[in-house]
């Protein structure tokens, strides 16, 4: 899809995929946009890439306060970003400073300084004529300014130097609760806030004049080539596409339970205690899946891909020749090595590029274990949403606590996610363990209100007919009617 | 700068730094002025006898025997103003004492200098 774009709305690359992607393309030039976190979060990072995408003849130039420029370029070469058409002003103090001969007292910096600094910077900018300009950090003006009044016109006047030449200036503010750079969000035309919790790095545009942007917390990753930002997935509102055709499960007994199958590009919750075949169930769906041609993925938060193949192997699943044509993949995921929006992006990515029709999450509470973040639930919830509107149908697998006793699906909370939910318990009946499956809700269709037998075996699975007899399937003992008549 | 001397005024800075000194030389400089700067006491007493119109004394850093050199000024009728890293009652009595007309603190504000000495020099 190409859009014809206007002049105005042309935009700078940030350097950063996922950045351009939450500010609708990049940057507006001309503009002045602030990039404010504590200390490590990343700040001058961002402005390595924002420099390092320009053009040779975009003349990108970095204004540094504080960092001497051979540290940058030091580690901007670990990070792996290209800085070499990149000219640096160094206002950063020098060795000398700290001894006697450069310290001075007489006057305030804010007296002694202010001039040249400007004098530099001003001549600088002529000079070199740069699009792009990256300055860390604003704040230091701050001491060069006798008061905030100061500091705000001086920072007024600077922003409006640049934007007379229409470049595009990219600032830091080192905030803090001690010095709030409440001004500085005044002034700038757009605010991209870094921030570490917990270990989890994230980036979040609060301002962005003249564009739409992506809000919320996006998780983003500091490594060896530098820095990368994965967007949050938000519900997006598109029509919710009600489709009828049914997925078939492969055991006829199963798809009269479900008076069909589940509808494509439902979400389905695969409840059930830990052993009792929940996945099996799921992988049933792929099989039958792949007999059409359609690709499935599953994602494993608990098991490894081997076990999981093995087991399929078993139960007449052919999960084997099934991933040597391209119509399973079983992804392991390794516990805390993504955050919830990077698992996102990997799954969407998966989704356009390999058109998967199937998704398979093992398990929400593997889910919720093994991924950094904030709001894990709401982003599972985000992305099964986008699974939904593209067409792809989920199955979530949801590990009830209790083996055995009253039948809860779930923690109440994450069961308003699905569209249809089958579980599947142990019973007890005639003093011999058993398991049963049943369909507690299904939006789209009716469904059979009895329970039925189900049993995993090396033919597969086994469904067998209504237990309609039975009474209290949603206590821990159901009681076969017919019994409870004679014993009365 | 008095209006009879063709010479701009000679103004007597002293600071045991030199950084200060430099910047209080491109301040008074700018301003029309000559300096005479010093940064110990040898060198003050062999300046103390030059035609100086008016002197800067930043007394951190020298001992007690800059009060001395302070009342040799005021008994040539130089004017002379105390500069003080901090605002002190006692430092304030003592620069009065010695002569001094008034006693700065650290940082100074070039455009209220520049208005004192004008006047001093008037």
């Amino acid at each position: 899809m190409t859009i014809a774009r206007s002049p105005s709305d042309q935009r700078l690359s940030t350097g950063i995929p996922g950045l351009d992607e939450i500010l609708s393309g990049g940057f507006l030039p001309g503009r002045a946009y602030l990039v404010r976190g504590g200390p490590g979060s990343g700040k001058t990072t961002l402005g390595m890439h924002f420099l390092s995408a320009a053009a040779p003849e975009e003349a990108p130039l970095f204004i540094t306060l504080t960092e001497p420029v051979a540290q940058l370029q030091n580690n901007a070469e670990r990070l792996g970003i290209d800085m070499r058409h990149v000219q640096f002003l160094d206002l950063s103090p020098s060795p000398q400073f700290f001894t006697e001969v450069e310290t001075y007292d007489i006057f305030s910096p804010a007296e002694v300084e202010r001039a040249p600094t400007a004098r530099k910077i001003t001549e600088t900018v002529e000079r070199l004529k740069p699009q792009r300009v990256f300055l860390d950090a604003m704040t230091q003006f701050r001491y060069l300014a006798g008061d905030a009044y100061q500091f705000r016109q001086q920072v007024l006047s600077f922003l409006h130097f640049l934007k007379e030449r229409n470049t595009t200036l990219l600032f830091t503010s080192e905030a803090s609760p001690e010095t709030p750079d409440e001004d500085l969000q005044f002034m700038a035309d757009g605010i991209i806030h870094m921030r570490v919790a917990a270990g989890i790095r994230f980036l979040e545009v609060t301002k962005f004049r003249g564009s739409n942007f992506a809000s919320g917390a996006h998780t983003c990753k500091l490594g060896a080539t530098g820095m990368q930002v994965f967007p949050r997935l938000l519900p997006d509102v598109m029509r919710e596409r009600l489709s009828t055709e049914q997925i078939s499960s492969g055991v006829p007994e199963l798809d009269a339970l479900l008076h069909g199958g589940i509808e494509r590009g439902t979400i389905t919750m695969l409840c059930g205690p830990s052993g009792v075949g929940k996945t099996t169930l799921g992988l049933q769906f792929m099989k039958e899946a792949a007999a059409r041609g359609e690709r499935s993925v599953v994602y494993s938060f608990e098991e490894e891909v081997d076990i999981i193949l093995e087991r399929c192997e078993a139960v007449n699943i052919p999960a084997r020749s099934m991933t040597a044509a391209g119509t399973l993949q079983i992804v392991k995921i390794e516990p805390l090595q993504y955050t919830a929006d990077e698992f996102a992006r990997l799954v969407r990515r998966d989704v356009q590029e390999h058109g998967t029709c199937l998704v398979m999450i093992d398990s929400i509470a593997g889910y919720r274990l093994s991924l950094h973040g904030e709001d894990l639930e709401a982003q599972l919830y985000a992305l099964s949403k986008y699974l939904q509107h593209h067409n792809v149908t989920v199955l979530l697998v949801v590990e009830s606590a209790e083996i055995t006793g009253d039948f809860r699906v779930t923690d109440a909370h994450i069961s308003y996610l699905g569209d249809n939910i089958i579980f599947i318990r142990y019973l007890e009946m005639r003093g011999e363990m058993r398991k049963a499956i049943g369909v507690l809700k299904k939006r789209l269709s009716d469904f059979e209100r009895t329970l039925r037998e189900i049993e995993i075996t090396s033919q597969g699975i086994k469904v067998g007919k209504p237990l309609s007899d039975l009474r209290g399937i949603l206590s821990g003992t159901p009681e076969w009617i017919t019994e409870r008549r004679s014993d009365g | 700068m008095t209006d009879e001397t063709a010479q701009p005024a000679l103004i007597l800075t002293v600071d045991v730094n030199q950084r200060n000194l430099a910047l209080l030389a491109q301040v008074l400089q700018q301003a029309g002025y000559r300096t005479l700067p010093v940064s110990t006491i040898t060198a003050l007493d062999q300046a103390l006898e030059a035609p100086i119109s008016l002197a800067l004394i930043d007394i951190s850093g020298f001992g007690a025997d800059i009060w001395q050199r302070c009342e040799r000024l005021h008994e040539r009728a130089i004017p002379l103003l105390v500069i003080s890293a901090r605002q002190s009652a006692a430092l304030r009595q003592a620069s009065a004492a010695h002569g001094a007309r008034d006693m700065l603190v650290k940082p100074l504000v070039i455009r209220e200098l520049l208005g004192l000495i004008r006047s001093l020099l008037q």
